[in-house]
């Protein structure tokens, strides 16, 4: 289903930091997001 | 994503709060974000940068798109929780919601959250805290 191309975060690792676009277009890194608090960070799979 | 958005007054209360991501594009993401009123924000990978390096890319479907997964990350970025599903279905806002509850707790965490069609040894700790945090109430963290 998935093609192995990097990864998976597993329990107790640290996850890769990266920075993407928010909704708005204002750049965001997963490192400020959670420096802000810890998050529940939600893959999803999008507009159909 | 509603169903998030219901949940993220208690998560905020726990602590934690939300971030979304996918594949689509902002002009796509920002409309879906109104619609739903969600209050978080949603990241946009539309060059699937970040699924294919976190191993959750689906070539198969629709262009390419992300697998469902959730993730309960802390501030240095570590993963306390990693749950990923194979179809549509999703780890529940409420399991989730235990999860981070008793985490503000400062109770041991099961390694993983359960998902509705599968159950695992670490659930009977999710439901534990579920059920204390329905008695209890949500009570926010230390700071």
């Amino acid at each position: 289903m998935t093609t192995a191309t990097g990864h998976r975060p597993v329990v107790e690792s640290i996850a890769p930091d990266f920075a993407l676009p928010d909704s708005t277009g204002a750049t965001r890194t997963l490192a400020e997001l959670v420096a802000e608090r810890p998050r529940v960070l939600l893959f999803y799979r999008g507009h159909w | 994503m509603a169903e998030y958005e219901a949940a993220s007054d208690a998560l905020d209360a726990a602590g934690a709060g939300v971030v979304g991501l996918s594949v689509d594009d902002p002009g796509r993401s920002e409309p879906l974000r109104r619609t739903l009123g969600l209050r978080f924000p949603i990241l946009c990978d539309p060059g699937r940068s970040v699924v294919r390096a976190w191993d959750l890319y689906n070539a198969r479907e629709r262009g390419g798109i992300a697998v469902p997964a959730v993730f309960v990350l802390d501030r240095d970025r570590r993963v306390l929780s990693a749950s990923v599903d194979r179809t549509a279905a999703r780890v529940s806002p409420r399991a989730t919601l235990a999860f981070v509850e008793a985490l503000a707790r400062g109770e041991a965490a099961p390694a993983a959250l359960p998902r509705a069609e599968k159950v695992s040894l670490g659930v009977r700790d999710v439901y534990r805290a579920l059920a204390n945090a329905l008695r209890r109430g949500a009570r926010t963290p230390e700071s």
